[in-house]
């Protein structure tokens, strides 16, 4: 078996393996590694034959057969990389996968539109720097009217109608102003407040509902002017409805607030252009404003004389059935899930 | 109110288009609209003469007439039965268009060419009157424009006062705005210059009065006026009544009514005959009985103001006269009463009575105590002229002289106030305008007294809002203020609610707004007994009659009704206050509630109570989260056990050893009363509690050094053990237990009757030291022996 010269057949099995093709597949590479690493195969068998090797050519001959085995096992390790990354990406790139099966993930509920319309008019003044403040929604007349100058016996009163309560000597707040008062007495000026909240009056049609949300504001301090109500108001609607809404004041009545406003924003269904909602004259009736009554101040142990400020509440449901194009109130509080739902 | 154009116009020349009068009287506070627009509405209706009437050759019902409109007889069917020669009528010619809508052709009816139709009030829009054809004053010639002879081409607006301004509560309350905004002169209609000159006789011959409540009643006057024969008004009178939503009565009623709506000043007529002696101004006596005009009879209260005779009362003051002194159709003489009565005085007479008038209305909201006097002229010189009445003697009791107080302006306040420019000429000017007499003082300061008719001008803010009326709201510039500072400590329970209510909708609950009143036989069927409920004196629905105790009420109602509609499963929740009466007041609490229905589990058949599981773990999260404290689950004592939830599923809900709620499954007999037939389970937690335990900001731990390790077991235990001793037993072992986690829980066969298995997995970690598999052994080891000692647990083989 042994060769005449055993150098000679290591030159010969190195110039053999270094020109060896590169394996396509695992079928090719498994072949290479039998032939060449194999128990049988050409490397294996050329280091057993080594012990016959003359001592004169033993270095020379270990080279070779290192640099032989080096090569063979250099090449199938690449192969073997090759061939599992040419493997990977053909499952892949053939896999089939249905990537339309809806989403696992419990589904989410959704907060109610006065809620979420609620939170967004209340974030637009917090960002202004007004802070949220909440009162009793079971008022005292005291609170609910006369500290807000409205004496007993006024005509005024027959703009809200009231819920009276049975045995205690408080009524169903009929809007959030009362906060006004308790906020003063509580904090003192100056201070600026914005007082979400649910609101009562005997009252129901499409249009009123017994029971609805307001958002009461105001700022008490040295030098308020009726300019800045006109300014921050201007300045909420530009947040609420885009910068192009504008505002219009007209002098109205509520006796806590002299002089007082009704305060339109131009229509934000037709672009003020006139439409069915705004009944043709391009403005929308949103809230009422003015500046807080020097009795008001008084009742809540403010100094008229040191202080003035401003004071709006607008209706939560009214923006909401604009925004939401909801044409009946009561809607609100059928909590119907076919409602909720689009929320 | 309704506003008339021609009426308007009759008191002030503004030279204003109806558009722009509506949109400047709108800027002036009075906010206006146009409800109705004639203009043009009665072109080709023209005044006829019927020349004569006979039969239709084809129909019985109808008649052939010849009308004179003016140029060729025209030969008109008319089916009206009044229809008669020698009548003056209103004809539309063809070609007119008619309020209705009505287009008048040339057509044929049952046969005969009709050329043009003999018009009915309602056909010409006036009045409802429709069962026979309008028959006017035969001084009218034919042919001339009915139009201009009845004034119909009016513009009605709507004007929407405010309770302030009572003043306007009459044609020249509103000519005199008009006045201000426009410079514009109010001048006197041609009616009073007819109005005899010098002033009436001072006193009544025979006719006594007294006021003896001056408080109730500052201002009274009486007016005789003597030989009125009662006839229905003149048609131009009937149409302003009408067309401001009064009916017409007859000659004297209307003359009263007329002038109140004209001046705001509300009169009433006595017939004389049923005064006897003085006519006395008293409070009622209690009990006395009372019958007004419309026939109902009331028992006033002690000191109600009377317009009484020697005898009895004649009328409610300021709100309604009596039945016994009314004018009827044979009256002949009148005392004409025109007053100030006290707003207040009046309003508490009007509620207390349930009975509210236009009289009353204009009243309380402050008639004008120096325009009495005019209102009783107008409506005297209008009974003179419409109904053959003398004028006689005239009483004048006005023992509180009602006077406006000087207010001071301090220089320069205005503008502050509004935020504008404005020198004291512009201010002198704009209350000039508005009737205000004005003295400018050495220091600056305006003194400015109101007319008489303004009682809402009380102080400086007054002043101020007037200017700014004038001086036009669009006219003040924009600016922002400078915001003071807060804390936003102060806003906690607004900030928590919105916390909350956002980690229920992420775990799937929909947010429901119930109303705050509730029916109580939903809270009595439920067995709600925390607290006693504030009921309410008057409501919406009778149904509706207390307060809520509870969301969870609502919330089933709201349940059902979607059940109802045909959804299946349904996860609910709402915020919001409930009520109690407490110590003799009113107590409220902030809470969230929340609620699903079970899957489709069986009633009365889970024994898992999946869902009642499912929602303990969104209520921990929502604590956790909200409040920064694993909350507590305690079992509640017999007494404090809801009775609408099952005796066993339900807990308390615990921060640091306060409840602060509860949850647990709805009981069935409950759920069937709201006619819900599956399984619910609800939680109610106060957020009022919930804020009060909210936990400091976490302080950072540092991570641990050496890692721990994981084991899990698994125990079989009899069915009726409570997994939640044995987790505290196995926590309890050994401090190295960090956590122990149940996944699964088997009482299947094969765990033998009776029985049941928990598998837990256990992490354990040691805070000094790298833990090996002995220790995880030694503590698996105590854990075991205490769960058997304990709970006769053994381990699963």
């Amino acid at each position: 078996m042994a060769a005449e010269n055993p150098v000679e057949r290591l030159l010969s099995l190195k110039g053999e393996v270094s020109s060896l093709p590169f394996p396509a597949d695992e079928k090719e590479l498994d072949a290479l590694r039998v032939k060449y690493l194999g128990k049988k195969g050409a490397v294996s068998v050329v280091s057993q034959e080594m012990r016959h090797v003359p001592a004169a050519q033993k270095p020379e001959a270990g080279r070779l057969l290192q640099e032989i085995r080096t090569a063979v096992e250099g090449l199938v390790e690449r192969a073997e990389t090759e061939i599992k990354r040419n493997r990977v990406l053909r499952e892949i790139e053939n896999e089939f996968f249905d990537a339309t099966l809806p989403g696992t993930a419990p589904e989410f509920g959704s907060a109610h539109p006065i809620s979420a319309v609620m939170d967004e008019i209340v974030d637009i003044f917090s960002g202004m720097g007004f802070q949220v403040e909440e009162g009793p929604e079971t008022e005292s007349d005291l609170y609910n009217f006369e500290k807000l100058n409205f004496p007993p016996e006024h005509p005024a009163r027959d703009m809200q109608d009231t819920f009276r309560l049975t045995g205690v000597d408080k009524i169903l707040r009929t809007h959030t102003s009362p906060v006004q008062i308790r906020a003063m007495e509580k904090y003192g000026a100056p201070l600026a407040v914005i007082a979400p909240g649910k609101v009562y009056r005997c009252d129901a049609d499409v249009t009123h509902s017994p029971m609805f949300h307001q958002i009461e504001g105001f700022v008490i301090d040295k030098d308020i002017t009726m300019g800045d109500l006109k300014g921050t108001l201007q300045a909420f609607v530009r947040r609420f409805y885009g910068q192009d809404a504008k505002i219009r004041f007209r002098p109205s009545f509520f006796p806590f607030v002299e002089p007082g406003a009704e305060v339109d924003v131009s229509c934000v269904l037709c672009g003020a252009k006139g439409c069915r909602v705004c009944k043709n004259s391009g403005w929308l009736e949103i809230l009422g404003a003015g500046m807080v009554h020097p009795n008001v101040l008084s009742a809540a142990g403010v100094d008229p004389n040191a202080w003035g400020g401003f004071a709006f509440g607008l209706g939560i449901e009214r923006l909401a059935m604009l925004k939401y194009g909801v044409d009946d109130i009561r809607l609100f509080f059928e909590n119907d899930m076919r409602f909720l739902r689009q929320f | 109110m309704r506003l008339s154009l021609l009426w308007l116009n009759e008191w002030i020349d503004h030279g204003l288009a109806p558009d722009k009068l509506a949109e400047k009287l709108t800027s002036l506070g009075l906010e206006t609209k146009i409800t109705e627009d004639r203009r043009g509405a009665f072109n080709n209706v023209v005044v006829g003469k019927v020349l004569s009437v006979g039969p239709h050759p084809n129909a019985d019902a109808i008649r052939l007439t010849t009308v004179n409109a003016g140029a060729e007889p025209l030969t008109i069917v008319c089916g009206a039965p009044n229809v008669a020669a020698g009548q003056t009528v209103a004809v539309a010619l063809v070609g007119a268009s008619l309020p209705n809508g009505m287009k008048m052709e040339k057509r044929k009816i049952r046969g005969v060419e009709s050329s043009g139709m003999i018009c009915s009030e309602a056909e010409l829009g006036i009045s409802a009157e429709s069962s026979g054809i309008m028959v006017l004053d035969d001084a009218f010639d034919a042919g001339a424009a009915l139009s201009s002879l009845l004034e119909l081409e009016d513009v009605m607006f709507e004007v929407d006062l405010t309770p302030n301004r009572g003043d306007c509560l009459g044609v020249v309350g509103v000519a005199r705005e008009v006045a201000a905004i426009t410079g514009a002169k109010p001048k006197v209609p041609p009616l009073l210059f007819r109005v005899p000159s010098p002033a009436p006789a001072s006193g009544i011959s025979g006719l006594g009065v007294e006021v003896k409540d001056a408080e109730a009643c500052p201002r009274y006057t009486a007016l005789e006026i003597s030989g009125v024969r009662v006839a229905p008004s003149p048609f131009k009178i009937r149409r302003r009544l009408l067309a401001c939503g009064i009916r017409p009565i007859n000659n004297v009623v209307d003359a009263t009514n007329y002038a109140m709506l004209e001046t705001g000043n509300p009169l009433h007529a006595f017939d004389r005959r049923f005064i006897k002696g003085s006519i006395v101004v008293r409070g009622a006596r209690a009990g006395e009985e009372f019958t007004t005009l419309d026939g109902k009879t009331f028992r006033l209260e002690a000191g109600m103001p009377l317009i009484a005779d020697s005898e009895k009362g004649l009328a409610l003051a300021g709100v309604m006269g009596g039945l016994n002194s009314g004018v009827l159709p044979d009256t002949t003489d009148i005392i004409l009463e025109a007053a100030y009565f006290d707003p207040v005085i009046t309003r508490r007479t009007s509620k207390k009575l349930g009975l509210g008038t236009e009289s009353s209305y204009r009243f309380e909201r402050g008639v004008d105590p120096e325009g009495v006097k005019l209102a009783s002229m107008i409506a005297a010189r209008m009974m003179t002229e419409n109904a053959g009445g003398k004028q006689g003697g005239f009483v004048d009791a006005y023992p509180k002289k009602i006077q406006p107080p000087p207010i001071k302006l301090r220089s320069g306040k205005a503008g502050k106030i509004l935020g504008v420019e404005l020198n004291p000429g512009r201010e002198l000017d704009y209350l000039t305008l508005l009737g205000f007499k004005c003295d400018y003082g050495a220091d600056g300061v305006i003194t400015a007294t109101a007319p008489s008719h303004r009682h809402d001008i009380k102080g400086e803010i007054d002043l101020i809002e007037e200017i700014a009326r004038l001086h036009g709201f669009e006219n003040i510039p924009e600016t922002l203020p400078r915001l003071p500072q807060h804390d936003s400590s102060r806003e906690g329970r607004y900030a928590k609610r919105r916390e909350v209510n956002r980690l229920l909708v992420a775990s799937g609950f929909f947010e429901a707004v119930n109303y705050s009143f509730i029916n109580p036989d939903w809270r009595r069927n439920l067995g709600l007994v925390a607290g006693e409920p504030v009921q309410m004196e008057n409501r919406i629905n009778a149904e509706l009659s207390e307060l809520r105790t509870s969301l969870v009420p609502g919330l089933l109602k709201t349940l059902s009704f979607n059940l109802r509609q045909g959804e299946e499963k349904l996860s609910l929740f709402e915020t919001g206050s409930v009520f109690r009466m407490a110590g003799g007041d009113s107590a409220e609490e902030f809470m969230t509630a929340g609620m699903m229905t079970c899957g489709d589990e069986e009633i009365f058949s889970s024994k898992l109570g999946r869902d009642f599981h499912r929602l303990k773990g969104v209520v921990a999260n929502v604590v956790r989260a909200a409040a920064r404290v694993e909350p507590e689950f305690p079992f509640l004592p017999g007494d404090a056990k809801k009775k609408f939830l099952y005796g066993h599923r339900q807990v308390g809900i615990s921060v640091r050893g306060t409840q602060i709620g509860y949850m647990g499954q709805v009981h069935p007999l409950s759920a069937d009363y709201f006619d819900v037939h599956l399984g619910v389970v609800c939680f109610e937690l106060s957020l009022d509690a919930l804020l009060a335990s909210v936990g400091k900001a976490p302080k950072a731990r540092p991570i641990p050094r050496f890692p721990g390790i994981k084991r899990d077991v698994a125990l079989v235990v009899s069915e009726h053990s409570e997994a939640g001793g044995i987790i505290e037993t196995m926590l309890g072992a050994d401090a190295r237990i960090r956590q122990c986690r149940l996944f699964d829980l088997y009482n299947g066969p094969q765990v033998g009757a009776g029985l049941k298995s928990l598998a837990f997995r256990l992490f354990f970690m040691d805070a000094e030291r790298t833990m090996t598999d002995k220790d995880g052994d030694d503590i698996i080891a105590s854990i075991l022996k205490l769960a058997k000692e304990k709970h006769g647990a053994v381990l699963r083989g």
